[in-house]
């Protein structure tokens, strides 16, 4: 079994969210203030988004891995299948790239320690 | 996230049905003149996809194995053959199309794989 | 080795085939009709078909559609068969011939009901027919292939 995105072994959207949990703990640390009414109002909608597109990219690589029983099953034609091989790939490049903008942004804010 | 290996077994193993195929029917073309012979064919799709219709667990497909059969239904000719060679043909032509299609699939989910691993920020 | 069942042993990736599926039933429809009309050409002149005292009837083939129950339930057309062989019951030519060795006692002969301008006419368009549905299969091949070329 291969994980495709997930920090030290866990699926995506548990590693994304404990991501999210240190940079929020981190903000708070560097003073409230103005931020403390708008900053932590803004983080979760941005992290409800990441997680539903996480979801969904989960759950196009789950039908993947059912895409030949799909065919033998007679439910996709050739074209279909091609399609879908297609798509799996960019879904999943797509996440994968969104992953490492996220990690290079956690590192950031990590750098900016006192 | 998890591209399941299991995936890759079962079309490894539908490949291994579709060479097995060719060969069987290929057989088939070159008995169409022995009296008596009736024609092999190799059975796997279709015993997945009656498994898969009847509901049967995930555990229970990935135990099917390709087995060649011998066709008793096709009606056999005076001399007792029952092979046709257009038909053969016909057969081995979609049973390549099902090899491409199955590798095709099976490199799909290598590209998933490697993008997964040689993925570092 | 376990027994199977022709033809219906290949339900599987009926979706995926279809197209190649429906172009092979094609082929073999046409096939048995261009058999029939040859059939019926070779025997034009046959004016007694030995173990019996009639002529050489015509025959022709009927085509059905194929129709099977789909994945998602829905019939579906899957190609063409020969639904049976016909016997053409138009009357026998009748020409007057007293001394053809098959002339009744009013020394006419009875020729088969075959009209083999028509007989040609037919081989043509079942020939056409024929090579229509292997170009059909062909060009699948083709597509799926480019298809999946484009999945790499």
């Amino acid at each position: 079994m291969v994980n495709g995105i997930g920090g030290g072994g866990g699926a995506g959207r548990a590693a994304i969210d404990a991501a999210l949990q240190q940079m929020r703990a981190r903000q708070r640390s560097m003073g409230a203030g103005p931020s403390e009414g708008g900053a932590p109002a803004e983080a979760p909608s941005f992290a409800e988004a990441l997680k539903s597109g996480v979801a969904a990219v989960e759950g196009r690589v789950d039908r993947a891995n059912e895409l030949h029983l799909d065919v033998v099953s007679g439910k996709l034609d050739i074209h279909e299948v091609a399609a879908q091989i297609k798509e799996s790939e960019i879904t999943f490049q797509f996440a994968l790239q969104v992953r490492n903008k996220l990690l290079d942004a956690y590192r950031e804010v990590m750098r900016m320690s006192v | 996230m998890r591209v399941k290996a299991e995936g890759s077994e079962m079309l490894l193993r539908l490949m291994s049905a579709a060479t097995m195929r060719g060969d069987v029917l290929a057989n088939n073309i070159a008995s169409q003149s022995m009296p008596g012979y009736r024609r092999r064919d190799v059975v796997f799709e279709e015993t997945l996809r009656n498994a898969i219709e009847k509901g049967a667990s995930k555990r229970k497909i990935e135990e099917f194995q390709p087995e060649i059969a011998i066709d008793f239904d096709r009606e056999p000719r005076a001399d007792g053959n029952n092979v046709s060679p257009e038909e053969e043909r016909t057969m081995l032509r979609e049973n390549r199309l099902r090899y491409e299609l199955y590798a095709a699939m099976l490199s799909g989910r290598s590209r998933l794989i490697s993008q997964a691993i040689n993925s570092t920020t | 080795m376990t027994t199977i069942y022709g033809r219906r042993a290949n339900l599987a990736l009926d979706r995926a085939f279809r197209g190649m599926r429906i172009a092979a039933t094609a082929l073999d429809a046409e096939r048995a009709r261009i058999d029939v009309i040859t059939k019926n050409i070779a025997n034009a002149r046959t004016t007694r078909v030995p173990g019996s005292d009639e002529p050489y009837r015509r025959e022709e083939v009927a085509f059905a559609p194929i129709l099977e129950r789909a994945a998602n339930g829905r019939i579906e057309f899957m190609g063409v068969r020969i639904d049976g062989v016909l016997q053409d019951d138009a009357p026998f030519e009748e020409v007057f011939d007293p001394n053809h060795p098959d002339a009744n006692d009013r020394g006419v002969v009875l020729y088969p009901n075959v009209n083999t301008m028509k007989e040609m006419a037919d081989l043509v368009t079942a020939t056409r027919a024929y090579e229509a549905s292997l170009t059909i299969q062909e060009n699948f091949e083709r597509m799926a292939e480019r298809a999946l070329r484009m999945a790499e």
